[in-house]
């Protein structure tokens, strides 16, 4: 799914082309495929206030908000996978501690997956990693029907720092290694375990069920 | 405002001649009448330094110029940029380009055989874009303000001047990004 850097390239023309036909419609960013029991949800959250590109770039794809054609697609998508797990990955988290911070623009998206019951919701945007509890629409804890967010963006970029104010309920937070998340999609449930690359040692693993 | 009182000066200082020959009321010496006014066609290279498309590139233009008082200059122009494009196989092209509008005010003074012209330049460029994938195609129009210092070095040989010019600018709304400009000039003085 596009991030701001491939909003870089005008209206991120070179990711559509790149990954025409599995990226959605052209300019557009949204799609979904089913990997076993679980149904897996991209979603295009350039629809902020991103010092990074042009304010207009939410004007490609009707943005994030209410009424926008991408929340009514995924309203529509979550309604006809009823009973599944859920993941949903988009690029910019509603959720975090770095300095790069939340952003609230995806609050529409967030609050309409854990309406749906998603389960995990993966992120990057920020250099670094972050794991939080499952949480509400609004962001407060809720161990039987929250969504589990990940931040990973440890893939190579120079590692940022978090903010002086950790965000509230935020349960585990590096920004000292690069590596990546592995995740095993199971039957009903998942399991998490983030892989550093050789000389780095932070390490974070577990397993949750899914809401089904 | 500013604009309205350089030039209603220059209409006085080229009357200025006028109006001696009729106090005088006698033929007029052959003492050279001042040049204020210049007119020229500006042809060069640009780039912008956004983590987009260069919609600078080659350009070309024009310039009227006038000398109000003995040093302050002011200029207003006009320019066209051809910018770039960038593709890949059938599926993707986008290309961006853009028409310019700019006016400046600066100090101008001889060194030798030559003018020198300081300055600084604001305006305002229309960036058109175009953007295909597949069948499908964004065409985006954006005014973007710029401002920044801007200088020019003419040698005059009779009525005509010759030389080059450079400008450095900010667009602060592209995203923020610097610009830089170089230009053949080619002008008339009248």
């Amino acid at each position: 799914m596009p991030g701001n850097h491939e909003y870089h390239t005008p209206h991120a023309g070179a990711y559509y082309a790149y990954f025409c036909g599995s990226s959605g419609s052209p300019f557009s960013g949204w799609y979904s495929f089913d990997i076993g029991r679980w149904h897996v949800v991209a979603l295009n959250s350039n629809c902020g206030a991103d010092l990074d590109v042009i304010s207009s770039v939410a004007d490609d794809f009707g943005g994030c908000g209410a009424g926008s054609p991408q929340l009514a697609w995924l309203r529509a998508d979550l309604a006809a996978h009823p009973g599944t797990c859920t993941l949903a990955m988009w690029h910019h988290p509603r959720w975090s501690s770095s300095t790069e911070g939340s952003s609230p623009s995806v609050e529409p998206l967030w609050q309409e997956l854990v309406r749906h019951g998603v389960d995990v919701v993966l992120n990057g945007h920020a250099h670094d990693y972050q794991r939080f509890p499952p949480l509400d629409e609004n962001g407060a804890l809720d161990a039987a029907r929250g969504a589990r967010a990940f931040v990973v963006g440890t893939g190579g970029s120079p590692l940022s720092v978090f903010d002086a104010g950790v965000r509230v309920r935020s349960e585990v937070r590096d920004a000292t290694s690069h590596g990546v998340l592995r995740l095993e999609l199971k039957e009903r449930s998942y399991a998490w375990s983030y892989v550093p690359i050789g000389g780095d040692t932070f390490h974070d693993e577990g397993e949750a069920p899914c809401h089904i | 405002m500013a604009t309205t009182l350089a030039l209603s000066s220059c209409m006085v200082l080229l009357a200025a001649p006028a109006r001696a020959l009729e106090r005088d009321g006698t033929a007029a010496s052959a003492a050279p009448r001042d040049t204020k006014w210049d007119i020229a066609f500006h042809g060069g290279y640009g780039v912008a330094f956004t983590t987009g498309i260069n919609y600078l590139g080659m350009g070309m233009g024009g310039r009227l110029g006038c000398l109000v008082g003995r040093h302050l200059r002011i200029s207003l122009g006009g320019y066209v940029t051809t910018g770039a494009g960038v593709s890949a196989g059938t599926s993707y092209r986008s290309e961006y380009s853009s028409v310019q509008g700019s006016l400046s005010f600066g100090y101008e003074g001889g060194v030798g055989p030559l003018r020198v012209r300081p300055g600084m330049c604001g305006g305002a460029a229309l960036i058109t874009g175009h953007t295909r994938v597949g069948t499908t195609v964004i065409h985006d129009d954006t005014l973007a303000p710029f401002f920044g210092p801007c200088a020019e070095v003419v040698a005059r040989v009779g009525p005509f001047e010759v030389g080059a010019g450079v400008e450095a600018a900010f667009v602060p709304t592209w995203p923020a990004s610097p610009t830089i400009a170089t230009h053949a000039i080619v002008g008339v003085v009248f």
